[in-house]
């Protein structure tokens, strides 16, 4: 697919035309999040650059861009990072096409990283003034994917639509299969979003049809969580555990399916089950050191499987979630506790969090004012 | 007086209750460092397929 280059380099083909169809192959295999061919074009380019004593400066700047997208796709954010600040010394050298991949890379750096939303969005932006200079259009089209579920996970629905909108043209016009079931699921978490319910359950079967006409598993189990997640919160527990229970068949460590079918079991009152997915979840947690989801599990878990604890865990839990500002979380927790302290007649104690639920809105209000 | 209390703050509160949903779990609107993906939505980008992270080279 990305036309590798075992057979040039060697008979009348120019090195360095060589050079410029592996980097464009490598691009393109990078901004696919193909892994392992962008691994194979790695080992490849290294060892054509290594037999070449000159290059041009244009080929080693892009050479060292296409590593720090690399980087990115392998989340290897420390390498990543000192490449970008060399990166960032070097723009002068860059024609449009580099400062595409400049912008579209660091946007997506922002948002992989440490999801700092809005700064990806700034670099996105940034490289959408260079996209006329784009040869390839599944590229620009990945662009406008990455903007929408920026602006999706920053819950600016009617933008994320847009951008996902233009994507999914894109990648019709190219029949990219498994982009367009990427952008039918993204339109249905965004009419989901926005109440659209039954053109949520279109999309996602959309989607799960365009997943089924490709083998990757990923993309399967994505469209069945979806479906899960839509069920669960209709509160149609039995049709989401259905559709849950497929997508961990496929990916049994995928944690958002696992906390979705423990969340779906307890309200079921099927508590031996919930509990079979609270050990999994929280296993998986703690193997991969995530602390916000690990306290989300023990929430539900005093919520519904041991309630003596209930007060300790949320005061514990809304104390974390307010220490790294994650505000939807604080408010969606602290109203939780608030109405438990109303329904003991603790009025003080309501108030406190009452008033800390209220904080919160207004803290995410205010991340999404006009600057 | 107690429930008289209660019932005020309740009523005080009535339109922060309208605005809550239990199920609606869209978490993320952070724009801080060193949080993990959190909204419950799936779809493709490179963090979806994070599993263990690999024992990558320095």
């Amino acid at each position: 697919m990305y036309g590798r280059m075992r057979d040039l380099g060697t008979g009348g083909v120019n090195k360095t035309e060589t050079i410029e169809k592996t980097l464009s192959s490598w691009q393109l295999a990078i901004i696919d999040r193909e892994t392992s061919e962008a691994d194979h074009l790695k080992e490849e380019i290294d060892a054509l650059l290594s037999t070449l004593k000159h290059t041009g400066n244009i080929i080693h700047t892009k050479y060292h861009l296409l590593n720090y997208g690399y980087l990115l796709l392998k989340g290897n954010f420390k390498l990543a990072n000192d490449i970008l600040d060399t990166l960032s010394d070097q723009t002068n050298q860059f024609n449009q096409e580099l400062y595409f991949l400049f912008h579209f890379f660091k946007g997506l750096h922002f948002k992989l990283e440490d999801e700092r939303y809005v700064k990806a969005i700034e670099e996105f932006q940034k490289a959408e003034n260079f996209t006329e200079f784009i040869k390839n259009d599944s590229i620009v089209a990945e662009l406008y994917y990455q903007t929408g579920t920026v602006f999706y996970e920053r819950i600016k629905n009617f933008d994320s639509f847009i951008y996902i909108q233009k994507a999914h043209e894109i990648f019709s016009k190219i029949g990219y299969t498994e982009r367009i079931a990427g952008c039918e699921m993204l339109i249905g978490l965004n009419c989901m979003d926005m109440h659209q319910y039954e053109e949520a359950e279109r999309r996602f079967y959309l989607a799960l049809k365009a997943a089924n006409k490709t083998e990757n598993t990923s993309l399967k189990t994505l469209a069945y969580h979806d479906l899960g997640l839509l069920y669960g919160q209709q509160n149609l527990s039995k049709a989401a555990i259905r559709w849950l229970t497929e997508a961990v068949k496929l990916q049994e460590d995928y944690f958002k399916s696992s906390f979705l079918l423990f969340r779906e079991y307890c309200k079921l009152n099927e508590l031996e089950k919930a509990k079979e997915w609270y050990v999994k979840g929280i296993k998986r947690c703690k193997e991969v050191n995530d602390q916000d989801n690990l306290i989300r599990f023990e929430l539900l878990y005093a919520m519904y499987m041991d309630t003596s604890q209930f007060e300790t865990t949320f005061i514990k839990g809304i104390q974390h979630f307010y220490k790294t500002k994650l505000w939807q979380y604080v408010k969606e927790y602290s109203v939780i506790l608030a109405q438990h302290y109303r329904d003991h007649g603790k009025v003080q104690e309501a108030i406190k969090y009452y008033d800390l639920f209220i904080e919160a809105d207004q803290k995410i209000i205010e991340s999404e004012a006009l600057k | 007086m107690k429930k008289l209390k209660i019932a005020l703050v309740t009523l005080a509160l009535a339109a922060v209750f309208g605005l809550v949903s239990h199920s609606s779990f869209n978490f993320s609107n952070h724009d801080h460092p060193g949080q993990a993906d959190s909204r419950e939505g799936g779809y493709p980008t490179p963090s979806s397929y994070k599993t263990i992270p690999e024992d990558l080279p320095e």
